[in-house]
């Protein structure tokens, strides 16, 4: 079991916060609104991590923002460790993840961003290449997520494609992003695959938003097969030994006993233990 | 009538000016001209075929910012306190008599509320470190 002793000052001093992972769980949240029932939000200024199992390699990854979002800061262990200061993210933090790691030591580490590289921007743009309205405006961004439904949670892999919408003149193009959220999981036969969760998008304001949501919303939701096909065809690539369990950790994570420090919207690292043989 | 003229003018003048503006600002003519206060945001939820095969691996613990609220309805004599020195030794000592999960919820929620709502100082400091130390060295007693 492992949890974080967060302060209010430097050298564990001031008010204080418990975050702790009772259970042993994969994933133990301290989400925005109880840090901020607490009058904890943008106060942390050192911690102290325990751990009772040294066997299993924990991290502590603070978030600047709510909803586990942008700048992280994550720190690893699986003993007690002090953590007297944090220059850099001093007064910043608002939610705060707690992830007791797969004790297996065989793990695989993918960084989704770099694996994917620029050809999901042309997978992308094959995809869009049919709509004369719509053209990719920016690289698609593959982001971190942890959605919350009450006391369920769920991680995912945020796919947001930036687009812009061309409209007729006198009007300026507007901008646009299509979102799917893609829930990566084991199959029975110890695979990686993964299906779209969710799906959405949002449209920048004017008069014209109306008319261009209602063209946009059957096309974005037309497209989650192909979403979903394209996404299992590249995971079949990865399907070199037979996983047992797929994880993720915000940013990029070199090693799961390593501190980092990075940002949601920069990558996602997928943690997938393995078996021997 | 010439001045009142003037002041029609002058005021259909300045209407003209604020209402193209207006229209150039909702038709986007110029980059950054829409109106950006109003996006349209959308999320819907999606039942795959691909999750029938799905093998749950993991699970989450998520502290919810209602828990004291209701810790308190169900735990009155732990949350009810004049001294919060004596509150937080009368949830170590329980939890030392009977390490169990609702007594060691108390230890951490206790602590937490107190220290950051009702008192902080060096010796409730030291009475949740203690909490803590026990938490580790004592881990509670499952089914």
């Amino acid at each position: 079991m492992a949890h974080a002793h967060l302060f209010q000052h430097n050298n564990f001093t001031g008010r204080q916060m418990i975050a702790d992972n009772p259970d042993g769980v994969r994933y133990a949240l301290t989400p925005f609104a109880t840090m901020s029932a607490l009058s904890f939000n943008d106060i942390t200024s050192s911690l102290r991590l325990h751990s009772s199992t040294p066997a299993i390699p924990s991290m502590c990854i603070l978030f600047e923002h709510a909803g586990f979002n942008g700048n992280v800061k994550a720190f690893a262990f699986n003993a007690n460790r002090d953590i007297s200061s944090l220059p850099g993210f001093n007064d910043v933090t608002s939610s705060v993840l707690i992830v007791e790691h797969d004790p297996n030591p065989n793990k695989t580490i993918l960084k989704l961003r770099q694996l994917a590289g620029n050809r999901i921007n042309s997978a992308i743009d094959d995809n869009l290449s049919g709509i004369s309205e719509v053209s990719r405006s920016g690289d698609v961004k593959l982001k971190f997520v942890i959605d919350l439904d009450g006391l369920v949670g769920i991680d995912l892999v945020l796919v947001e494609i930036p687009v812009k919408v061309h409209t007729p003149w006198p009007f300026s193009d507007y901008s646009a992003k299509i979102r799917y959220w893609i829930n990566l999981f084991i199959d029975g036969s110890n695979r990686l695959q993964g299906f779209v969760n969710a799906w959405g998008y949002w449209i920048e304001g004017g008069i014209l938003t109306g008319s261009i949501e209602g063209k946009l919303k059957p096309q974005v939701e037309a497209n989650i097969g192909a979403v979903e096909s394209n996404l299992n065809s590249m995971l079949r690539e990865v399907n070199f030994h037979r996983w047992t369990d797929v994880y993720l950790l915000p940013g990029s994570s070199n090693l799961v006993t390593d501190d980092y420090d990075s940002n949601v919207n920069d990558e996602v690292s997928v943690i997938l233990p393995y078996m021997e043989g | 009538m010439t001045v009142f003229l003037i002041a029609i003018l002058a005021i259909s003048a300045i209407s003209l000016v604020f209402n193209a503006g207006y229209i150039v600002h909702e038709l986007g003519i110029y980059p950054h001209t829409k109106n950006r206060k109003t996006p349209v945001e959308r999320k819907f939820m999606h039942r795959s075929l691909y999750d029938k095969d799905r093998k749950k691996t993991h699970d989450f613990y998520i502290t919810h910012h209602m828990t004291i609220e209701l810790r308190k309805l169900g735990h009155k004599d732990i949350y009810t306190f004049k001294d919060p020195y004596e509150a937080l030794e009368k949830v170590i000592r329980r939890y030392e008599e009977l390490p169990v999960r609702s007594r060691y919820d108390d230890l951490v929620h206790l602590s937490n509320y107190i220290s950051n709502t009702v008192k902080s100082d060096e010796r409730i400091n030291q009475l949740i470190e203690r909490a803590i130390d026990i938490s580790v060295s004592k881990p509670f007693k499952t089914n």
